[in-house]
């Protein structure tokens, strides 16, 4: 059985067919769904046999075993659906018309076999031989782009060795290894802080209190009070007092200094990782995220992580320190009193547990809000033109005006629940502390505790609710920093789709031979864009594509340079597989005008320098004349040094059509690739620029996609696009007489020409 | 070049508004849509339509509206041209509108999340065992914060690594265990 799906995958599968008659060895190849015909999941197979005579399906939840004639099956395709993918072929009824028939379904997740086993099944009906190692199973043996394991899993490619393997906060603090030294002191500042606020009751209470300012005498319990009942001892505690409230600045300060060393420094630590490896990524990534998306990422989640262990993880050291020693010395004191201000304690963590996740809630609506008020702003601001040219003034700002009021509602939640929370903690935490005046007075003229004690008391009391609040709302904390952590490292983690295989060749210039071989791709795999298309382009060649927008001509151009990698087929260049060619030879030596253009925000010579910046002054100057920029260069009141780029809209779409167009050829690469890099021009600028061209480009293999035929005047060859197909190739002359595709273009713009001549 | 020739170079189809009237859907043999179009307006004859294809404009939001019934995708026809617009199902009789609306799911195939059993996490991907609308299943993300999409009516949409997606159409219908399980990626 050839290695698309095998048996060996489920032994019942092979039972079924022997007890249909089939051994395994009968059978060429076959394929596992996942769907059912009737659109469900579960098992279904698909199998041809070794004569090519028949199509067997057996499904292996209901186990019904069907037999197809695979002369009876014409010309099969493939429906391919959102999510989902069905294969197809016409029978003929009894009257000789063409019926559609399901043969299968599958998701998304064996699209690739499917289409495989198609492309099989087409070959066998052709009497091609298949062996094992046929190039169709190549990407079923797709290794790990960073480690080269085969991936245990084919359909869901998943490298376990390069898998993150440490948690998430060991690596988190590995951001903080550099910092030690700050660590250690903003740990010690933490817990002298903590020391202090612990001690300050105590020395204001039963010692400022019992021991200096009562008058000398003998507690119930036999301790002795106003030991120190003097006026100098007032001025030591009070001073003491002083002193410690001094130096809690002091710590203040020196813990603030430590923090915000480390923070700026992790933060932009974070922000250049991220960065790094954004810029890393291959293209697919880019469409798949939106740049706001990514620029938070950035920005917020960086900010975010360095907030937590800023302020949240010495705020949990503090709070539990100052939790653990205030139980102590609450219960040393008096563990009757400290019972009774424990009472409320189960209260609050319940009335927290119970409304901080709707404040939690309101709170993510009111950031979600946010961002989506700062998106349509972005939008409207940066599309200003469109708003202007409609008139929509009115409307935007209605529409903004609908945002901020969602922002304000949100705003407004938010607040209401805060202030439903705080009230009622503040009227429990002062009915505990009237208990504790209650109880404690009683306990005070009874003699069984000193005013001292009592005073320290009160105090501790305050503060034994900070740590409760916080502990409350800390596992959000925890949530929000782990999502955004978890954000930042998915960043990090992404392994780079199109990275060098480790035996990639060099090179330093190409012939400018490229070939496709059985090339089929697709952005997302509901929407095949090329299909199966093959075709040679021979060093020196001039040529030009031509086909309707969407038909895939951009496509092409994108796989020549590999800025995406095919699904399945190979791109030679210069007889050598693409994948083993290292990006950096690709990218020096093929230049590609695309479509879109985008100028960076800087002068118009550091854009045209972009592709090569080693290069002078005046190769920047020849490359501009070359692409007829020159001229209007030098019109500009700051000629080369004029700013351009993202804000600054002063160019027409031609002026930087040309502007792209000498950033490529100053690369002097071996294959040019204008991809309608000349759309936005009159014709005579168009021919001045392509002259030019040809002059610096003799010799060198040229592409050139185009929908006005002029454009191609000097093409050897052309290729029409279709519908992700090349469905002609060949000289200009060659495809007229074919009438086909480009014969209908060059009908449609000659009849045009002919009738604006005859002047109707 | 003579004027006749061009025309029927770029001869198109022109796409009408199908009612009851002038379309009658029926299953094929193979459990597919046919469909027989008239034109009640002009001489031309009825056209057969062997099997037809049925598209959302607004799969997300209006899923029942603004259907395209085009011809199928392939390889000697070209990407499928469209017959026709049916601006509203509820202009057809029931067997029609269940007729559509099964293969419209089916092309649209997103199957509802009944129950979470567990979501298990691995180095970094979750590993998801449900059960669907389709049967029980499991799948797989990777970046799960960026796969959860969140519509304003509360919907959720999954997206796994496949490229096929889940959806859960009432968030607070789901069990509170299944909902536990995904509700920090919301
Ligand atoms: N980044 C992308 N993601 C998804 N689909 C894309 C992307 N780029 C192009 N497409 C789709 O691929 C098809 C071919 O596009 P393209 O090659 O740009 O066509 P052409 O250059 O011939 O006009 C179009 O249907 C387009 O919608
Ligand atoms: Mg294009």
């Amino acid at each position: 059985m050839l290695p698309l799906n095998t048996f060996d995958e489920n032994k019942s599968v092979a039972e079924a067919f022997r007890s249909h008659g089939i051994p395994d060895e009968q059978i060429y190849f076959a394929f596992r769904e996942d769907l059912t015909c009737d659109g469900n999941f579960g098992e279904e197979w698909l199998a041809i046999d070794q004569e090519a005579n028949h199509l067997y399906r057996y499904s292996v939840s209901s186990q019904v075993f069907d037999v197809f004639d695979l002369k009876d099956l014409e010309r099969p395709y493939i429906d391919n659906y959102t999510t989902s993918n069905r294969l197809l072929a016409y029978v003929k009824d009894e009257n000789g018309n063409d019926q559609t028939i399901v043969l299968g379904a599958c998701t998304n997740a064996c699209k690739r076999k499917l289409t495989a086993f198609l492309n099989l099944w087409d070959r066998v009906t052709k009497d091609l031989k298949i062996e094992n190692d046929d190039h169709i199973f190549d990407q079923f043996n797709a290794k790990c782009p960073k480690c080269g394991t085969v991936y245990p899993d084919q359909q869901r490619r998943i490298c376990e060795v390069c898998a993150k393997k440490k948690g998430m906060l060991v690596r988190l603090l590995s951001y903080f290894g550099d910092f030690k030294w700050h660590f250690i002191v903003v740990l010690l500042c933490l817990i002298m802080t903590s020391a202090i606020s612990l001690a300050s009751p105590i020395i204001s209470g039963q010692i400022l209190y019992d021991q200096v300012i009562t008058a000398p005498g003998v507690t119930s319990d036999g301790s002795a009070v106003g030991t120190m009942h003097e006026v100098k001892y007032v001025f030591v505690f009070v001073g003491l007092l002083f002193g410690l409230a001094l130096l809690q600045l002091l710590i203040g300060i020196v813990q603030g200094r430590c923090n915000a060393h480390m923070s700026t420094r992790v933060t932009k630590r974070m922000r250049d990782d991220i960065f790094t490896a954004l810029s890393k990524l291959s293209l697919s990534y880019f469409n798949k995220n939106s740049t706001g998306r990514l620029i938070n990422r950035v920005n917020y989640d960086a900010i975010k992580i360095r907030s937590f262990y800023i302020d949240g993880v010495p705020a949990l050291i503090i709070h539990s320190l100052n939790f653990i020693g205030l139980t102590i010395f609450l219960f040393s004191i008096n563990w009757q009193l400290t019972l009774i201000v424990f009472v409320p304690i189960p209260i609050i963590v319940i009335l927290f547990r119970r409304m901080l996740p709707k404040f939690w809630r309101s709170f993510s609506k009111l950031w979600r809000r946010s961002s989506s008020m700062n998106g349509m702003l972005a939008d409207t601001l940066n599309g200003a033109r469109v708003v202007k040219a409609f008139s929509k003034e009115a409307e935007e700002t209605n529409r903004f005006h609908k945002y901020a009021t969602g922002l304000y509602g949100a705003n407004m939640n938010v607040n209401k629940i805060a202030i439903m929370i705080f009230p009622v903690v503040s009227l429990l935490i002062g009915l505990s502390a009237q208990a504790i005046w209650g109880f404690g007075g009683i306990k005070v003229i009874g003699k069984e505790m000193t005013w001292g004690q009592m005073t320290t008391y009160l105090g501790y009391l305050g503060m034994i609710f900070g740590p409760l609040g916080f502990f409350s709302t800390f596992t959000n904390l925890i949530t929000d920093t782990i999502n955004s952590a978890s954000r930042m490292f998915e960043t990090l983690d992404q392994i780079p789709e199109i990275t060098d295989s480790p035996d990639a060749v060099a090179f330093d210039s190409f012939q400018g031979d490229i070939e496709f071989s059985h090339v089929s791709f697709h952005y997302n795999p509901s929407n095949p864009i090329l299909k199966d298309i093959s075709f040679k382009i021979h060093p020196g060649d001039n040529v030009g594509v031509v086909g309707h927008t969407g038909s895939g001509k951009s496509t092409i151009a994108n796989l020549i340079t590999r800025m995406y990698d095919t699904v399945s087929g190979t791109v030679y260049i210069d007889g050598t597989d693409i994948k083993n060619i290292k990006q950096q030879s690709l990218r020096r030596n093929i230049a590609i005008v695309s479509q879109e253009i985008y100028l960076f925000a800087g002068t118009i010579a550091d854009n045209i320098r972009y592709s090569r910046p080693e290069a002078s002054m005046k190769e920047i100057i020849e490359a501009a004349r070359a692409a007829n920029a020159h001229d209007f260069i030098m019109q500009l009141p700051e000629g080369y040094e004029t700013q351009v780029g993202s804000g600054s809209r002063s160019l027409s779409g031609g002026e930087r059509q040309r502007i792209s167009i000498a950033r490529a050829l100053l690369l002097q690469p071996s294959i040019l690739i204008l991809d309608e890099a000349t759309a936005a021009m009159d014709n005579e600028t168009e021919r001045l620029i392509s002259e030019a061209i040809d002059k610096l480009v003799v010799g060198k293999t040229t592409i050139t996609v185009a929908h006005r035929l002029s454009t191609l005047h000097n093409c050897n060859v052309i290729m029409a696009v279709e519908n992700g197909e090349v469905v002609e190739m060949g000289s200009p002359k060659e495809l007229m007489e074919k009438k086909g595709d480009y014969y209908k273009l060059y009908t449609l713009q000659n009849d045009q020409l002919q009738q604006v001549m005859a002047g109707n | 070049m003579e004027e006749v020739e061009l025309e029927s170079l770029f001869e198109r189809r022109e796409s009408v508004r199908l009612t009851q009237e002038n379309a009658v859907f029926s299953k094929s043999p193979g459990g597919l849509i046919s469909l027989t179009l008239r034109h009640p307006e002009s001489d031309k004859p009825d056209e057969f339509f062997e099997r037809v294809i049925p598209l959302r404009g607004f799969p997300i939001t209006d899923p029942e509206q603004f259907i395209s019934i085009r011809e199928p995708d392939t390889k000697e026809k070209g990407r499928g041209a469209e017959i026709g617009l049916i601006y509203d199902m509820k202009e057809f009789d029931q067997a029609t509108q269940e007729l559509i609306r099964a293969e419209l799911d089916r092309h649209y195939f997103t199957p509802e999340l009944l129950k979470i059993y567990s979501v298990k996490e691995k180095f970094g991907y979750l590993y998801f065992e449900a059960e669907t609308s389709a049967g029980p299943t499991s799948f797989v993300l990777n970046n799960p914060y960026s796969n959860f999409r969140t519509f304003d009516d509360e919907r959720i949409f999954i997206y796994d690594i496949d490229g096929n997606c889940f959806q859960i159409s009432h968030p607070e219908k789901l069990d509170k265990a299944s909902y536990r399980r995904i509700e920090i990626y919301l």
